[in-house]
């Protein structure tokens, strides 16, 4: 611990007490079991698969315009 | 999608906008002969600690540079605390707040100037007369600012709290990415051709990180890792595109619980950090020979725009380095913080129409509810609005440097202002975003699943498909030599 440290803690104390206490948060592993599986939807499986193939088809193409647009030197 | 928003003087997004303005209207006194804001404190490299600061101008180099750093301090205290007092910040915390966390700021960015850490170029060493030095140029400044605040934010939560209503990582980036809008118009307006083919690339980019990187993340949670659509959507946001905001736009976009992209966050400014230290040195040791691959690099690869960003400056500095010492190329300063603010820009403009999209999707085929529709007014809502500060400044300096050459120097005493304002705030947001990475949590309860999601996506093919894109559109293309 720094020097003042002690200091700063004493005199920040009535702040913290203020502050929302750590139990009080929701905690991640509370969270995570509420979740209940749910089956992968068919749109959830178009919208993956089109970015994807869009994504891939797109990137030919701006590759080549970029070197079209701006070879480089 | 009728959930109430908060009016637009409590964000900080429009007060970042407004504080790059007024700094940059101040700034124009310098180019039009009456210098307001010459006084600005800018550190330089040391060996003699009375010559480690001095004022940006010489018109006030007669203050010294310790008077300088006072009245910087205080103009930074005055119109940060009125804009932090309207975002609804206590004044006494926020004025004792900022006072600490700039003053311990301004000592880092001093340390790291010191001779034996920054001096890069052979004319420094003789200069310091020094034999040998680490040469990671002044941004090592920079660096010390993020150690000493996750030491402050992991070791002294007091200390950290005391700091915290002052420490605002994300204005303070959007604040100086504002202010970078009129250096970038400066150097777009010196090589036009090399700006606008950045610009050009920068978007290709962003194009492919959306739609690819997205769309795996979501479905490596989704059928991997057994994540609910509402868990997956703003992880692979958070994961993917923007960080913090990304995922919270995401969330808001599919209506999911404000505690999920709150926990997503957590984690997204953790894992910035790690990449924040790790990767700009990656970049040092195997891409000096492709600097603007490493700068497109930083801002596809890491999440934050504070972090994203940092990544980017601290790459240049250590890239420019490298690249004197090993090929004798001296690249311009500037160019690669401009492709990593780019890139990063692009991302956040777009964060509002990929939230927008989701919105669409999940209203119409996942969680139908009759008569719902989302409103087109959500990419407006959703869109960043500092990066108009950017935009502004940065079209009005092109267009004026552009209309008439001769203004390019008067410009550059403009952008030294500016830039000095602009290296304060990205301390202040490095300082922060090492005191806002509580890396306790990575030990919290339940939280291995979604880290093992976010480690794997990360650092299984994210960096490396944003590497590869970024090689596709950058490879060969260089900054403008120094001299």
């Amino acid at each position: 611990m720094m020097a003042g440290e002690p200091k700063i803690a004493e005199k920040l104390r009535k702040t913290e007490t203020e502050t929302v206490s750590p139990t009080e948060e929701p905690k991640i592993a509370d969270e995570l079991k509420k979740m209940g599986s749910e089956a992968i939807l068919p749109i959830e499986v178009k919208l993956v698969g089109w970015s994807l193939v869009l994504g891939v088809v797109l990137l030919g193409i701006l590759v080549l315009l970029s070197r079209w647009l701006f070879p480089n030197p | 999608m009728t959930e109430k928003r908060l009016p637009f003087y409590k964000s900080e997004d429009w007060w970042a906008l407004l504080l790059g303005v007024f700094i940059f209207i101040l700034a124009l006194g310098a180019m039009l002969g009456f210098d307001i804001l010459g006084w600005v404190v800018t550190p330089k490299i040391w060996t003699r600690l009375p010559a480690a600061i001095s004022t940006v101008t010489k018109n006030y180099a007669n203050l010294g540079g310790f008077s300088a750093l006072l009245f910087t301090y205080l103009f930074l205290l005055a119109v940060t605390t009125g804009c932090a007092l309207i975002l609804g910040a206590r004044i006494k915390p926020y004025v004792r707040g900022f006072t600490l966390l700039f003053f311990l700021t301004s000592l880092c960015l001093i340390a790291g100037h010191h001779g034996r850490i920054a001096a890069s170029k052979p004319a420094e060493m003789n200069e310091f007369g020094l034999s040998w030095s680490l040469r990671l140029t002044g941004e090592a400044g920079l660096i010390l600012a993020l150690l000493m605040g996750l030491i402050i934010g992991n070791f002294f939560p007091s200390v950290a709290r005391f700091l915290g209503t002052a420490a605002r990582p994300e204005w303070f980036i959007k604040t100086a990415i504002v202010l970078l809008g009129a250096e970038v118009g400066v150097k777009a307006a010196e090589a036009a051709g090399l700006a606008t083919a950045i610009l050009f690339r920068g978007f290709c980019a962003i194009v492919e990180a959306y739609l690819i990187y997205w769309a795996l993340v979501y479905i490596i949670a989704r059928k991997y890792f057994g994540f609910s659509r509402e868990w997956a959507a703003p992880l692979a946001s958070g994961i993917s595109i923007c960080g913090v905001s990304a995922a919270i736009a995401t969330g808001s976009a599919i209506r999911a619980r404000p505690v999920v992209p709150v926990m997503v966050s957590s984690l997204v400014v953790i894992f910035a950090v790690i990449e924040l230290l790790l990767l700009p040195f990656v970049t040092q040791a195997f891409l000096y020979k492709e600097p603007m691959v490493a700068a497109a690099w930083m801002g596809l690869a890491v999440k934050t725009d504070g972090g994203a960003i940092a990544s980017g400056a601290i790459a240049e500095s250590l890239i420019r380095a490298k690249a004197l010492l090993a090929q004798g190329v001296d690249y311009k300063e500037g160019w690669m913080l401009m492709t990593t603010t780019t890139v990063k820009i692009f991302i956040d403009v777009f964060i509002g129409v990929w939230a927008f999209i989701l919105a669409l999707i999940w209203c119409g085929y996942i969680d139908k509810k009759p008569g719902e529709k989302v409103r087109l007014a959500e990419i407006w809502e959703r869109f960043p609005k500092f990066i108009l500060g950017y935009i502004a400044l940065f079209a009005v300096l092109l267009i004026v440097c552009l209309a008439n050459r001769e203004y390019i120097p008067r410009a550059k005493l403009l952008t030294a202002e500016t830039g000095a304002f602009r290296n304060l705030f990205f301390a202040l947001t490095f300082f922060s975003i090492g005191l806002a990475s509580d890396f306790k949590r990575l030990w919290q309860e339940g939280i291995g699943r979604l880290a093992a999601v976010y480690v794997l996506c990360l650092f299984g093919f994210i960096i490396w498909i944003g590497l590869a894109i970024s090689w596709l559109f950058f490879a060969g293309v260089r900054p403008p030599m120094a001299n």
